[in-house]
C-alpha cells in the first residue's frame, strides 16, 4: 500500500480552473518584431522620447543575443516573429476613467477569477491593478493610497505622470543588457505596475497586480518597478492566469525592486499560468527576470513564490545585498506535474557588511515533470560577517519525474558563514500509514503531508493569499486552529 | 586554443602497440580541445596553464631514469615506482598469488588485446576532463589484475615521482578486482620542480569485491596536476576512497564512481588544502545506476593565503535506481581575506524511491574554541593551526596506512603553522 | 469483537506469525507479552493493515467483517486504533489539524456531522489536560521534536479523542518513566467500557500494575504458547520467558 501513483496523480492533477477565454474585441498588432513594432508600442502608449530611445537600444542589443540554454529545460525553438507583441481589449481612446467605463466583460472576467474589482466587493485591505493582455484595465483603491502618498498605477500611466521617477529608476536593477529575455522585455514591454512608497510611509494596504493573458498568439511582457524610499514598507502580490490553449504562449516579465535605507519590500507571487495539458500540449513559457536591490542600509527584500503553473518556468528572483545589514529572503514552493518543467531558484549577492540571506525552497515533482533548483550565493570580499542559510527540499511523486539541485556558493570573505542543506525523497510510507491508521484517506493523507512539507513557505505569504496558494496545491489545509 | 602543434607532435611519435587507443584519444581530444570556462565543469578553473604546459612538455618523450633509489618492499606496502610518468627500470613488480602486474609499455603480448579493450571501453569525457589527452599520450602505466577470491593483505603503493625535468607524465593505471577479492591501492604523487601530471586510473570491481583506495597528492608547488579516477562497482561490492590533495599550484581531480549493480556501496573521504597561491579543484560524480546502491561522501576543504579551493560533488540517481541512499557533506574553512572557496554540491534525481541529501558549509574557526585555547596559554597562530588540524583530522584518520597518515599530519602541521603565521583574517 | 484464526504472516519470505489464534470480546483487556522477535509488533501492524506483511494463511474477523480485506483507513473508521511503538514525525503538519481531520473523517463515515473548530478545540484541550499535555504541543508538528514520552502520550491523546472500539497499543509503555506510565495508564483506564476492548502489547509486566488485564498471552515464535490471567505476567516478571518457553517447547 505504498503511494499509489494513480491516487497521487489525481492529487496533483486537478483540472486547471482558469482556462476560459473572454470573448472581447481586441486591438492586436500582427505577429512579428522589428523596430517599427517597438515604435508602435511606444506611440500607442504615448511615451516620452527617452522611453522610446531606451526601448530601441534594448531591441538592438537583443538582436545580438542568443537564447540562453544553460537551464535544464527543453522546448522547441520559439519563433519570435510568430508572436504578437501588443494586444489590448478595445476601449475608448483615453482608457476608462473609472470602473463604470470598464467593459463589463472584463469586470466579469476578473470576478470569475476571484478578483472582484469593485471596491465594495473587493478584498478588504488589498488594492488591485488588473492587467489584461498588454494593458492595465483598472486599479482599485487609488484614492485611499494617494492619501498616504503611495503611487500605485499602471506602468504606462507612470511613464506619462511620473517620467522623472521612471527615468531615474528603470533598468537600474535589471539593465536591458542583463539577459536575453530582459532585453526583449525592455524593448516591447507593454504594461505592468509601478509602485512608489515615499519616505517613512508604511503602505496602508496590500498591493496586488493580477495578470491575465487572454488573446491567442500574443506574448505578455509586463514590467514592474517598486521603489521603497527610506524607512518605508510595502507588501505586494502578483497573481497570474491564462486560458487553456493548444499553442504555447510566451511570458517574459521583468520585476525590479529598490529598497533604500531601512525600507522593506515583501514581494509574493502565486503563479498559475496555464501549464499545458497532461500530454504537454500548450501552456505558458514563463521566462522571468526578477531582482531586488537592497541599496540602503538595514533594507530588506523578501521574495515568496508559489509556482504551480506554466509549461516552462525559468525564474530566479534575486537580491543584491548592497546595503550594510541588508536582508534578502527567498521562500519558494514549486509544483510541477505532467510534462511541466521548472528551473527556478535565486541569487543572493552579498556586497554589504553584515548582510544576511535565507533561502527556503520546496519542490514537488510529479508525473513526468522535471524540476531544478538553481541558486547562487556569492559573498564579495567587502561582505564582512555575511551570513546565508539555504534549505532545499524536493519531494518526488512517481517514478518518471525528476528533481535536481544545483546550488553555487562563491565565498570571498573569511568572516562569512554560508550553509546549504538539501534533501530529496518521496513521501515516507510510514507517514502515510500513520495518517491512514488515524482514518484519513490516502489522498487526504498525501495532501496533508505535502502541505506540511510546504508550510515554511506558505506562512510567509500574506494571509489573504495563503489560502489561495494552498488550494492551488489542492491541499486542504489547516483550519483556524494552530 | 590551438591544438595543431600538439597534433603534429603526436603524429611524429613512433607508433607502439597502444596506437589504437592513442588514435581514439587524439581524435576525441581534437574534437573539443582543451576545456574552457564555458564548460560548466571548468567554470572555476582556467585550463590555460595546463594547455600551455602540455604543449611545451609533450614535445619530448619523458626519459625513464635509472634510479638508484628503487623502492624496496618496506614492510607495509608493495611499492612500484614511476619517475616522470614512466616505470623506473630495473624494478621487480610485486608478485603474490592471484595478483598480476604488468607495465603498459612492456605489456606481454597475450595481455594486449584485453588492455586495449579496457582502454576503448573508457572513452573519457572530452571537454569535461583531460582523459582523452592522456590516452593519446600515455607515457606508461600498469595493468593490475586480482583473481577472484584473492585477499591481498598489503596495499599496492604506486609512487609517482617527478625529478624536476620538464616532463609530461601521462600515466594510465588499469585495475581489475576479481569477485570476492580484497585489495588496497595507493596512488602517491610527489616530486620537485615544475612538472606536469595528467593521470588516469580506471578500476573495475567485480561482485562482492572490497577495495580501499588512497590518492595522496603531495606534488611540488610549481607543478600542475590533473587526475581522473574512474571506478565501476559490481553487485554488492564496496569501495572506500580517501583523497588527500595537498600539493601543486594547480590541481584538478575528477572522481567518477559508477554504482553499476545492486548492492554496490562507496564511501568517499576527501581533503584539500589550498594555500600560498594554490588552486585546487576537486570534483566527484557519484552515479547510482542500479537499485539499492548506497554512497556516502565527506569532503573537506581549507583555503588560506591566496589559495582558491573548489568543490563540486554531484549525486546522480538514474531511472530505476530505487532504494538509493546517498549522502554528501562538504565542509570548508576559509582562513584568509585573499582566499576563496567555491562549492557546488548537486543532486540529479530521476527515480522516486530514494533518500538523497547533501550539505555544504563554508565558514571559519569556532571563536569560542579559539578563545578557550588562548585562555589556556596557546598563542593565537598555534591555536588556529590546532583547530584547522582538528578539522582535517576527520579525513586524515581515514588514511589506511599509519606511515602515510603520519606523513600527511606532518605536512599539514608544517604548512598550517606557516599559513597561520602569515594570515590574519 | 475480534477473532484471529490460525493467522500466518511472512515478511520478506520469512514466517513471523505461524498460526496465531486469539479472540477478544467486547469490554475485555488482553495483554500480549513475549520476547523480542516473537511477532508482537507484526501482529499489531497486520491488524492495522500496514504494507509489507504477507498473510499466508488464516483469517481475521472484526465485528463480523473480514478485517484483512479492508484498507487501513477503513479499519480506522470501523473503530480500530493502533498506538504506534514508534510514532512517526510529520514535519509541518500541525498536531491539532491531524486530530481534527482524523476525528471528522471518522464522523463523516459514520454519517455524523463534522465537529466545528470551536467545539473541537474545547474537546481536545480537555483531553490534553487529562494526558497532561501542554497546549503548546497541540500546535506543533505531529510528533516533531517530541521526546519519546511525549510521543506516547500523544498517541493516547489521539486514542481518547477518536474513541475506538478496539485499541491495539504496541509497546506504548516502553521508554516511559513511572509518571508518564501512570498518565498513559490513566488514559486507558478512563476509556474502559463494556463495549470497548484493548490489546496491550508489552514486553514488561510493569504496565499491568496499572492496567488490570482480563487475559495475559505469551507469544513465542509466532504463536500463543500460554494464556492466563494477571498471575502469568507476574510469573513472567519473576522467572523470565525461558521457563515458559521451555515448557511450551516440551509440549
Amino acid at each position: 500500500m505504498s503511494t499509489k501513483s494513480k491516487e497521487v496523480t489525481e492529487l496533483v492533477e486537478k483540472k486547471y480552473q482558469h482556462g476560459f477565454v473572454t470573448d472581447i474585441e481586441a486591438d492586436t498588432v500582427p505577429p512579428g518584431l522589428d523596430e517599427d513594432v517597438v515604435r508602435l508600442i511606444s506611440s500607442k502608449k504615448g511615451e516620452p522620447q527617452f522611453m522610446l530611445d531606451w526601448r530601441l537600444k534594448a531591441f538592438r542589443h537583443w538582436q545580438t543575443l542568443r537564447e540562453p540554454n544553460w537551464a535544464k529545460l527543453h522546448h522547441p525553438p520559439i519563433d519570435y516573429q510568430d508572436i504578437s507583441y501588443y494586444s489590448a481589449p478595445g476601449q475608448k481612446k483615453d482608457g476608462p476613467k473609472s470602473l463604470d467605463e470598464v467593459d463589463p466583460k472584463l469586470l466579469e472576467t476578473y470576478e470569475k477569477l476571484g478578483i472582484p474589482l469593485h471596491e465594495r466587493a473587493a478584498l478588504a485591505g488589498v488594492a488591485v491593478d488588473a492587467v489584461f493582455d498588454s494593458v492595465s484595465i483598472a486599479t482599485t483603491f487609488k484614492d485611499k493610497l494617494a492619501k498616504a502618498g503611495v503611487i500605485f498605477c499602471p506602468f504606462s500611466e507612470a511613464v506619462r505622470d511620473y517620467p522623472e521617477l521612471i527615468e531615474k529608476y528603470l533598468g537600474t536593477v535589471v539593465p536591458y543588457r542583463d539577459n536575453y529575455f530582459a532585453a526583449l522585455n525592455s524593448a516591447v514591454f507593454s504594461d505592468g505596475s509601478f509602485v512608489y512608497i515615499p519616505e517613512g510611509v508604511r503602505c496602508p494596504m496590500e498591493l496586488s497586480t493580477y495578470f491575465r493573458i487572454n488573446e491567442a498568439n500574443t506574448g505578455q511582457f509586463e514590467r514592474t518597478l517598486i521603489v521603497a524610499a527610506e524607512g518605508s514598507h510595502v507588501s505586494y502580490l502578483e497573481g497570474c492566469t491564462a486560458p487553456m490553449r493548444d499553442e504555447n504562449q510566451l511570458h517574459a516579465a521583468v520585476v525590479e525592486l529598490i529598497a533604500m535605507d531601512d525600507a522593506e519590500i515583501k514581494y509574493s507571487t502565486v503563479q498559475n499560468w496555464y501549464p499545458g495539458d497532461e500530454n504537454g500540449k500548450g501552456g505558458i513559457y514563463n521566462f522571468v527576470t526578477k531582482r531586488g536591490d537592497c541599496r540602503g542600509k538595514n533594507s530588506k527584500i523578501s521574495w515568496t513564490q508559489v509556482e504551480a503553473g506554466s509549461a516552462i518556468t525559468w525564474k530566479y528572483p534575486s537580491c543584491i545585498l548592497r546595503g550594510e545589514n541588508s536582508v534578502g529572503e527567498f521562500y519558494s514552493v514549486a509544483v510541477t506535474n505532467n510534462l511541466q518543467q521548472a528551473d527556478t531558484g535565486t541569487k543572493m549577492i552579498h556586497i554589504g557588511r553584515n548582510s544576511r540571506s535565507t533561502i527556503v525552497s520546496k519542490g514537488i515533482s510529479a508525473g513526468r515533470a522535471q524540476q531544478s533548483y538553481r541558486g547562487l550565493v556569492k559573498i564579495f570580499p567587502s561582505a564582512e560577517s555575511a551570513r546565508n542559510y539555504t534549505q532545499c527540499d524536493s519531494l518526488l511523486m512517481g517514478k518518471d519525474c525528476g528533481a535536481h539541485t544545483f546550488p553555487y556558493m562563491e565565498i570571498k570573505n573569511p568572516s562569512a558563514i554560508v550553509e546549504h542543506e538539501a534533501t530529496t525523497s518521496k513521501i515516507a510510507d510510514d507517514q502515510l500509514f500513520y495518517c491512514r491508521q488515524r482514518g484519513l484517506s490516502e489522498e487526504d493523507a498525501v495532501n496533508m503531508i505535502v502541505n506540511g512539507f510546504c508550510k515554511e513557505v506558505f506562512r510567509e505569504l500574506p494571509m489573504e493569499f495563503a489560502v489561495e496558494a494552498q488550494n492551488l496545491l489542492n491541499v486542504s489545509l489547516e483550519g483556524a486552529v494552530g | 586554443m590551438n591544438t595543431a602543434g600538439l597534433e603534429k607532435v603526436w603524429r611524429d611519435r613512433p607508433a607502439d602497440w597502444l596506437q589504437p587507443a592513442r588514435e581514439k584519444g587524439m581524435a576525441d581530444f581534437l574534437d573539443t580541445g582543451f576545456p574552457d570556462r564555458r564548460s560548466e565543469a571548468w567554470k572555476y578553473t582556467d585550463a590555460e596553464p595546463l594547455a600551455d604546459r602540455s604543449q611545451a612538455y609533450l614535445k619530448t618523450t619523458p626519459v625513464a631514469l635509472d634510479s638508484a633509489q628503487l623502492p624496496t618492499e618496506s614492510g607495509d606496502s608493495l611499492p612500484i615506482l614511476f619517475v616522470n610518468g614512466r616505470l623506473a627500470p630495473g624494478q621487480m613488480l610485486p608478485a603474490a598469488p592471484g595478483l598480476q602486474v604488468a607495465s603498459l609499455n612492456e605489456a606481454p603480448s597475450e595481455r594486449q588485446a584485453q588492455i586495449l579493450s579496457r582502454l576503448a571501453s573508457f572513452p573519457g569525457r572530452p571537454r569535461e576532463d583531460l582523459s582523452a589527452l592522456n590516452a593519446a599520450f600515455i607515457s606508461d602505466g600498469l595493468w593490475i589484475e586480482l583473481a577472484p577470491d584473492t585477499v591481498l593483505e598489503k596495499p599496492i603503493e604506486i609512487l609517482f615521482s617527478s625529478d624536476g625535468a620538464q616532463a609530461a607524465a601521462q600515466p594510465r593505471i588499469i585495475v581489475s578486482v576479481g569477485a570476492d577479492s580484497q585489495c588496497k591501492l595507493i596512488e602517491h604523487y610527489s616530486g620537485s620542480g615544475a612538472g606536469l601530471v595528467n593521470a588516469v586510473t580506471d578500476i573495475h570491481c567485480d561482485h562482492d569485491a572490497r577495495l580501499e583506495w588512497l590518492k595522496l597528492q603531495l606534488e611540488s608547488t610549481d607543478s600542475l596536476h590533473v587526475a581522473l579516477q574512474n571506478l565501476s562497482l559490481g553487485r554488492n561490492s564496496r569501495a572506500r576512497l580517501v583523497q588527500i590533495e595537498l600539493g601543486s599550484q594547480l590541481s584538478r581531480n575528477d572522481l567518477q564512481a559508477n554504482l553499476a549493480a545492486p548492492g554496490a556501496h562507496v564511501d568517499v573521504y576527501g581533503l584539500f588544502l589550498a594555500d600560498g597561491q594554490a588552486h585546487m579543484d576537486s570534483r566527484l560524480e557519484i552515479q547510482h545506476q542500479a537499485p539499492n546502491t548506497t554512497s556516502q561522501e565527506s569532503y573537506r576543504g581549507i583555503a588560506a593565503g591566496q589559495g582558491r579551493g573548489i568543490f563540486n560533488g554531484k549525486i546522480i540517481v538514474q531511472p530505476g535506481a530505487d532504494g538509493t541512499d546517498a549522502k554528501l557533506s562538504n565542509r570548508n574553512l576559509l582562513l584568509s581575506s585573499t582566499a576563496e572557496i567555491d562549492t557546488k554540491p548537486e543532486l540529479e534525481i530521476y527515480a522516486d524511491d530514494v533518500k538523497c541529501a547533501h550539505g555544504a558549509t563554508t565558514g571559519q574557526l569556532d571563536e569560542t574554541a579559539l578563545f578557550y585555547l588562548r585562555s589556556r596559554g596557546v598563542d593565537a597562530a598555534q591555536a588556529r593551526a590546532m583547530l584547522v588540524r582538528a578539522f582535517a583530522a576527520d579525513i586524515v584518520t581515514q588514511i589506511p596506512l599509519e606511515r602515510l597518515r603520519q606523513q600527511v599530519e606532518t605536512e599539514l602541521s608544517a604548512r598550517l603553522a606557516r599559513d597561520m603565521e602569515t594570515d590574519t583574517p | 469483537m475480534l477473532k484471529v484464526d490460525e493467522l500466518r504472516v511472512s515478511v520478506g519470505g520469512k514466517a513471523i506469525l505461524q498460526g496465531l489464534s486469539l479472540e477478544i470480546r467486547p469490554g475485555e483487556i488482553h495483554a500480549m507479552m513475549g520476547p523480542n522477535g516473537s511477532g508482537k509488533s507484526t501482529l499489531a501492524h497486520v491488524l492495522a493493515g500496514r504494507a509489507g506483511y504477507e498473510v499466508t494463511g488464516g483469517s481475521v474477523t472484526y465485528q463480523g467483517h473480514d478485517l484483512l480485506a479492508m484498507e487501513p483507513e477503513e479499519r480506522a473508521w470501523a473503530g480500530l486504533f493502533l498506538g504506534f511503538q514508534y510514532p512517526v514525525e510529520i514535519p509541518g503538519v500541525n498536531n491539532v489539524y491531524l486530530l481534527k481531520a482524523a476525528l471528522n473523517a471518522g464522523r463523516k463515515h459514520r454519517g455524523e456531522p463534522e465537529m466545528d473548530s470551536i467545539s473541537f478545540l474545547k474537546l481536545v484541550r480537555e483531553k490534553a489536560a487529562l494526558m497532561q499535555i501542554d497546549d503548546s504541543f497541540l500546535s506543533r508538528g505531529v510528533n516533531e521534536g517530541f521526546s519519546g514520552g511525549e510521543k506516547k502520550r500523544n498517541e493516547i491523546l489521539q486514542m481518547t479523542l477518536l474513541e475506538p472500539k478496539l485499541a491495539v497499543l504496541d509497546e506504548t509503555d516502553s521508554g516511559l518513566d513511572i509518571d508518564a506510565l501512570k498518565v498513559v495508564a490513566n488514559g486507558v483506564n478512563s476509556m474502559r467500557s463494556a463495549d470497548r476492548s484493548f490489546l496491550l502489547i508489552t514486553h514488561y509486566q510493569r504496565l499491568l500494575d496499572y492496567i488490570q488485564p482480563d487475559y495475559v498471552h505469551v507469544l513465542a515464535e509466532g504463536r500463543i504458547v500460554r494464556t492466563g490471567d494477571k498471575q502469568l505476567a507476574t510469573q513472567l516478571e519473576a522467572d523470565g520467558y525461558d521457563g515458559i518457553l521451555a515448557e511450551a517447547a516440551s509440549l
